[in-house]
Parts: C-alpha cells; sequence; structure tokens
C-alpha cells in the first residue's frame, strides 16, 4: 500500500494514486500527498483504480480532502474498482465527489 | 434469533474457525488482511475477497475503537481537526494496550437448499457501546461517525448487535 504524487506538467492538476488497501494506515501519507506539496492547482485527482479496498476510514480521509481544497479546485475520484465503488455509493460519496468510471 | 429457533431449522453448519485476539493481535496493522486471508483460504472463498476485507475492517475498527478503547465516535466531528485527533488517541490508546480480547467466530451455514452465508461474530471484552442508539442516528452526507455501520449494513445481509453492544453478528451470502 502507497500513495503517490504526481503534478501535471503545466501544473494545474495533482494526482494522488492510492494503491492497494486504503485506510487509517495510510492516513499520514495520504494528508501529506496534498498539503505539504505546495499549491495543489485546480484540480485534484484521487486515482483509484489500484485501489484494492477502501473502508470508511479512507472515507473520512477522503472528506478531509475536501475540506482541505475548499473552492479552491476541483476534486475527481478516478477509476474506482467496482468494489470501492460500492462502498462510495453506500456513503453517498458519488453525490459528494465527481467520479470518472 | 433465539437458540431454540437454531435448534428447530435444518441450518447445517459446515465449518467453523474462530481467533482469539490479544492486545498484540489487535496493534498489528496486518490484523485484517490476516483474517480475511485465513477466511478466504479456509471457506474456499476468492471472489469475496475485496468485500470480507471491507467487512472485516468495520468489524474490527468497532470493536477495538469502541470496545477495547472505549473512544467515541463523536470525537471525530469536534472541530476541523477530531479526525486526525481520533486516529492519534487510537494509536496512542493502542500501543498502550495491555490485556485485551476480542474473539472473532466465523461460520459456513446454510440452511435447506438455500445458498449457504457466512456468518462472522465479533465480541470485544470492553464496556460495549449504545448500539440502539447508535442504530437510530441518521448517518449524514458529511458525518465521519456511524459510516463503518452503513457500510456493514449494506454489504451484509444481516447485522445485528447482542449483548450490551459488544457482540456484533453479520451475515453474508455466498452465491
Amino acid at each position: 500500500m502507497s500513495v503517490i504524487f504526481e503534478r501535471s506538467e503545466n501544473g494545474e492538476e495533482i494526482t494522488v494514486s492510492v494503491e492497494g488497501r486504503f485506510d487509517y494506515r495510510l492516513y499520514e501519507s495520504f494528508k501529506a500527498s496534498y498539503s505539504d506539496v505546495g499549491d495543489i492547482g485546480r484540480q485534484v485527482n484521487v486515482d483509484l483504480s489500484s485501489t484494492e479496498y477502501m473502508d470508511s476510514s479512507a472515507l473520512g480521509m477522503l472528506l478531509m480532502l475536501r475540506e482541505h481544497v475548499g473552492r479552491a479546485a476541483k476534486i475527481l475520484l478516478k477509476n474506482p474498482t467496482p468494489d470501492v465503488m460500492r462502498v462510495l455509493t453506500i456513503a453517498n460519496f458519488d453525490k459528494l465527489f465527481a467520479i470518472e468510471s | 434469533m433465539s437458540p431454540e429457533q437454531n435448534l428447530l431449522d435444518d441450518t447445517v453448519v459446515s465449518r467453523i474457525r474462530c481467533w482469539d485476539l490479544t492486545a498484540e493481535d489487535l496493534r498489528s496493522d496486518e490484523l485484517v488482511s490476516s483474517l480475511a486471508e485465513s477466511v478466504c483460504r479456509d471457506f474456499q472463498l476468492d471472489l469475496q475477497r475485496p468485500v470480507l476485507y471491507m467487512i472485516f475492517s468495520e468489524l474490527m475498527s468497532n470493536a477495538i475503537d469502541h470496545g477495547v478503547l472505549g473512544l467515541a465516535s463523536s470525537m471525530k466531528e469536534s472541530g476541523s481537526d477530531g479526525f486526525e485527533r481520533f486516529l492519534k488517541t487510537r494509536q496512542q490508546r493502542l500501543s498502550e494496550l495491555d490485556l485485551a480480547r476480542v474473539a472473532v467466530v466465523v461460520e459456513h451455514r446454510q440452511i435447506d437448499d438455500r445458498a449457504p452465508h457466512l456468518r462472522i461474530t465479533v465480541t470485544d471484552f470492553g464496556p460495549g457501546f449504545d448500539y440502539v442508539r447508535v442504530c437510530r442516528e441518521p448517518v449524514g452526507l458529511m458525518t465521519l461517525h456511524g459510516r463503518g455501520l452503513a457500510i456493514l449494513r449494506h454489504l451484509c445481509s444481516s447485522v445485528r448487535h447482542r449483548g450490551n453492544g459488544n457482540c456484533i453478528e453479520v451475515e453474508f451470502l455466498l452465491d
């Protein structure tokens, strides 16, 4: 499990990819991936394509990200696997976040 | 279901696996994966692996946070750093934990010719929590607590609390 940070060439987007299991153990690295990187640009992508599963603390972390970003940028959850999508839907996160499959 | 009813129906329990978890087990970062992987192996489940991870994750968080460590979920909401403080307090208390016990029982059950199901029972030997009140609380869109139970209720065909809230029993259809 790990978090990978990437900034787009034009600097307008950052992408945070969560690989493996997304749970409370990733808290420090997930938070660091957007709060310690300076300007977050206009869009924050959370790449969930390699996320095996996600639990309720991961949902809490996404809400923290949302709070941190505020209106400054748009958050896009990208390519969740069907199981991760299920958790997002259960928690009504499809209404709180833009999700792109 | 009362024990009497249990004796009357035609439930066939074909396999049971039990764990008696100590403080050291509960501290392990691999707790959820070792439970989920053992169940996948023992009960020959493969397709259900991600769902089992999610179920065990919520069941164990519930038992550890509220039952063993006595942390209130409302702490996650207090102030903008509530969630962070919750996780830090959790980590701190877990590292200091000396005596603790959580029992996990997994049963493969089948009633007549219906689809078999897995029953997972988690009992923590802590003070329990007021599940009647917690279950009645609506889960708001932006609230951080109560999501674990909401996830369990969606993933499982049944979720029941027993005792003073220190025991939770979920059933999960294998079809």
